[in-house]
């Protein structure tokens, strides 16, 4: 465990947004830590979790990143929006809205995240379909319309977050893996998370883990 | 005037024109007090008395006419100082006490603690810690660790017996081991208690008598009217942790609900009032209709915030929890099962009321829910508190121009480059400003740090209750970050393991706060950097002509 998660090819960093109380910490904690709180709080200014997730052999560590969901922190969490390659924005399919909102939200990513930002939708809690206010198919048609892929997930039964999470990482690194060969010095894998042991950052091609790798 | 730029002289610390008071005598002496070393090169206390003692200050004990002519100065050297200590009363000059391993004898009389007068006391204890020759044994108690300057290692007494044997076992592969990449080193070294030792502080602070019980206040630090001797009772809570009977008293007259000088019948008609005008806004709150609501879509707005919030404020206190026998509450648009949540909710939306420009901001509960247990779900009580502490710090939640965090968050950097520069040279090399992980400390005063309620109200306690500044939650923030980040940043192997990415992931893995360190390590900080404050920090910026 801690091996692998000291040594990775390629390190994304991905964002949660969404209204409070959508479900975004505990998306994150279901994802990273296969737990779910019931205790859960709001979130106060930034937290994030990592996980290391394998793609072609390659293994690619997400570095998810939770903001607190009120606008009254946008001032302070744009900064996160910096170097982010994904975002899952989420809303909550019993709270119409919280669905209202996802076009808020995505004009703050226009205007604080990188213009190529790979975003999914997700529809979070589908644990409780009695209380449903949004259906599948008009989230699918929205999300058609803005070019961005649909999920429905449910944080509390575990349902399709790893899915979710898996398809972004896959969106991301089919695009990260075109684009090293033409985009110099792009945001795909920002210096800053380079791991000390690579030589350079996989643009011109991924970075091996030091050959004589292993901590204890 | 010293400032902080200054080149701090290490050679020695030189007061003048200073005075103690020693044997009894009501005269204070003037003389010139200082911390040399001498020639064995071991560093002293050095006193220089600028007046001789004559038989009028002394009582005559002796019949040699020329003992009285010596005059009072002396030298000791640290190994024979017990400890030294900083008072800082209410209502008075500060000094110092030391106390000696041996007690010194002049004239054939013990000479007690000597107290100096608050002659550059700061500056003395920048040069002790300086030296590094300071530890902190309680707030205002110091001790010199060391009697020389230079590190003196003591040779390990264990090397002898182990000089044989090899380094590594052997059967371990020699492995390069990586160094820290940043050699700090910190110039005031954070206490650090064992286990143990905070179980018997907390053994101690819960004994009777050692806390501030409401019977204390009453029989001592009250007149036959009820005023409350408001520094008194001040000193006394900076010091000493409130008893839960006293708590909520105590943050009512810190807070300012009660004036200073308030009578008990004065604060029976204010408490009073204060219950009708809380009911008076839960009433107004709850009184709009969905229409209403609908065409005033602010407050909807915020209500619902509110109502996610409270459902969710501390479900992991018993408290607050659900309770499997209540049943359903339903809160707008959320269901709860515990008539306390209820009341957090009312009285965030009540305070919508009182003031509707700050509205309601996640995290605002957090304030609300360690009261409203202490108080026993008394709803009123709680509002007023909350309320108090709202314009303490409601701005650091506050919209656009009004919010405060981001200089709160400024006055930290600036004064961690005070106390620890190195460490604050390598976080502005590696362009970590930011200090993101220091946003929640401030926003809701260590709240989510601490492991109970009762910390969490102690540490408030001891935050209103500073005597020497208004913000000593910033100081605490401080002492935090020359602990805990020094920590993480001294093992680093690498500069790319610090950045502002890094430090957040380093601080979720920071154990939780006790109140008691951290108000020692803070207090301790306090007193050295106790001139570089600057209460002004969040006065409106003066724009200047011709700023841009």
């Amino acid at each position: 465990m801690a091996e692998s998660e000291e040594y990775y090819d390629y390190l994304f960093k991905l964002v949660l947004i969404g209204d409070s109380g959508v479900g975004k910490s505990n998306l994150l904690s279901r994802f990273t830590r296969n737990e779910f709180l019931y205790e859960s709080k709001s979130t106060i200014g930034v937290e994030f979790a990592t996980r290391n997730l394998k793609m072609e052999g390659k293994t690619v560590k997400a570095q998810i990143w939770d903001t607190a969901g009120q606008e009254r922190y946008r001032a302070i969490t744009s900064a996160y929006y910096r170097g982010a390659v994904g975002a899952l924005l989420v809303f909550d399919i019993t709270k119409r809205a919280t669905y209202d909102n996802v076009d808020r939200w995505l004009k703050e990513l226009r205007e604080h995240a990188d213009p190529d930002i790979a975003i999914m939708l997700v529809g979070n809690k589908t644990d409780q379909p009695h209380l449903r206010g949004v259906s599948t198919a008009e989230a699918q048609q929205k999300a058609r319309e803005a070019k961005l892929s649909y999920f429905e997930t449910s944080a509390l039964s575990g349902d399709n977050v790893e899915a979710s999470f898996t398809e972004l990482v896959k969106e991301i690194y089919s695009i990260a893996s075109r684009a090293q060969i033409d985009v110099a010095g792009s945001s795909w894998v920002p210096t800053q998370f380079r791991p000390d042991h690579a030589e350079s950052v996989p643009l011109g091609g991924p970075a091996k883990p030091a050959s004589n790798g292993g901590c204890c | 005037m010293p400032n902080e730029q200054s080149a701090v002289n290490t050679d020695s610390c030189v007061i003048e024109n200073t005075s103690i008071k020693t044997f009894g005598t009501e005269v204070p002496v003037s003389g010139r007090l200082s911390i040399e070393k001498l020639g064995n090169g071991l560093w002293h206390f050095i006193w220089d008395s600028y007046t001789v003692i004559n038989s009028k200050n002394v009582d005559k004990i002796y019949d040699d006419e020329a003992e009285f002519d010596k005059d009072l100065s002396f030298s000791i050297p640290f190994s024979q100082i017990k400890r030294l200590m900083r008072r800082m009363p209410v209502n008075a000059k500060s000094f110092l006490v030391l106390t000696l391993t041996n007690p010194l004898v002049m004239y054939g009389r013990t000479v007690g603690p000597v107290y100096f007068d608050d002659g550059g006391l700061p500056e003395l204890f920048r040069f002790l810690i300086n030296l590094n020759a300071i530890q902190l044994l309680s707030p205002d108690m110091f001790i010199l660790t060391q009697t020389d300057a230079a590190p003196a290692r003591t040779p390990d007494p264990l090397a002898s017996i182990y000089k044989d044997v090899p380094a590594k076992p052997a059967n371990l592969p020699n492995r390069p081991k990586k160094e820290p990449y940043y050699r700090l080193v910190r110039r005031i070294s954070p206490q650090k208690f064992t286990e143990d030792e905070l179980k018997q502080m907390a053994i101690e602070e819960s004994m009777d008598g050692s806390r501030v019980t409401t019977a204390f206040i009453e029989s001592n630090l009250m007149d036959s009217r009820g005023v409350v001797a408001f520094e008194e009772l001040r000193a006394n809570l900076r010091h000493r942790s409130s008893a839960p009977d006293a708590t909520a008293f105590s943050l009512e007259m810190l807070l300012g609900i009660f004036p200073k000088d308030s009578t008990a019948a004065d604060r029976e008609d204010i408490r009073g009032t204060d219950k009708c005008r809380y009911l008076r806004y839960k009433q107004q709150v709850l009184s709009f209709d969905p229409e209403q609501l609908k065409n005033f879509s602010t407050l909807e707005e915020h209500m619902q915030r509110v109502e996610k919030d409270a459902v969710r404020a501390d479900r992991d206190n018993e408290f607050y929890a659900d309770q499997p026998d209540t049943p359903e509450i339903l809160i707008g648009g959320m269901r709860c099962h515990n008539p306390n949540i209820l009341k957090v909710y009312h009285i965030v939306c009540a305070h919508l009321m009182l003031n509707m420009d700050l509205g309601y901001a996640q995290g605002m509960t957090d304030f609300i829910t360690p009261v409203l247990e202490l108080t026993d779900g008394d709803e009123a009580r709680t509002f007023w508190i909350f309320a108090a502490l709202m314009r303490r710090y409601g701005d650091n939640f506050g919209l656009g121009e009004r919010n405060t965090i981001q200089r709160r968050l400024e006055e930290v950097w600036r004064l961690t480059a005070i106390v620890h520069p190195e460490l604050a040279a390598v976080l502005r090399d590696r362009d970590c400003k930011a200090l993101y992980f220091s946003y929640r400390w401030l926003l809701l005063l260590f709240k989510r740090e601490m492991a109970d309620y009762r910390s969490v109200l102690r540490l408030w306690e001891v935050v209103l209750s500073c005597r020497e500044t208004q913000h000593f939650d910033i100081v605490m923030a401080v002492a935090h970050i020359n602990s805990c980040l020094h920590d993480y940043v001294a093992q680093v192997t690498s500069p790319d393991e610090v950045t502002d990415e890094y430090l957040l992931q380093a601080s979720s893995s920071w154990p939780t706060i006790d109140v008691r360190e951290l108000a020692f390590n803070a207090n301790m900080i306090l007193a050295t950097i106790h001139d570089s404050l600057n209460e002004d920090f969040l006065a409106p910026r003066k724009r200047r002509i011709g700023d841009r």
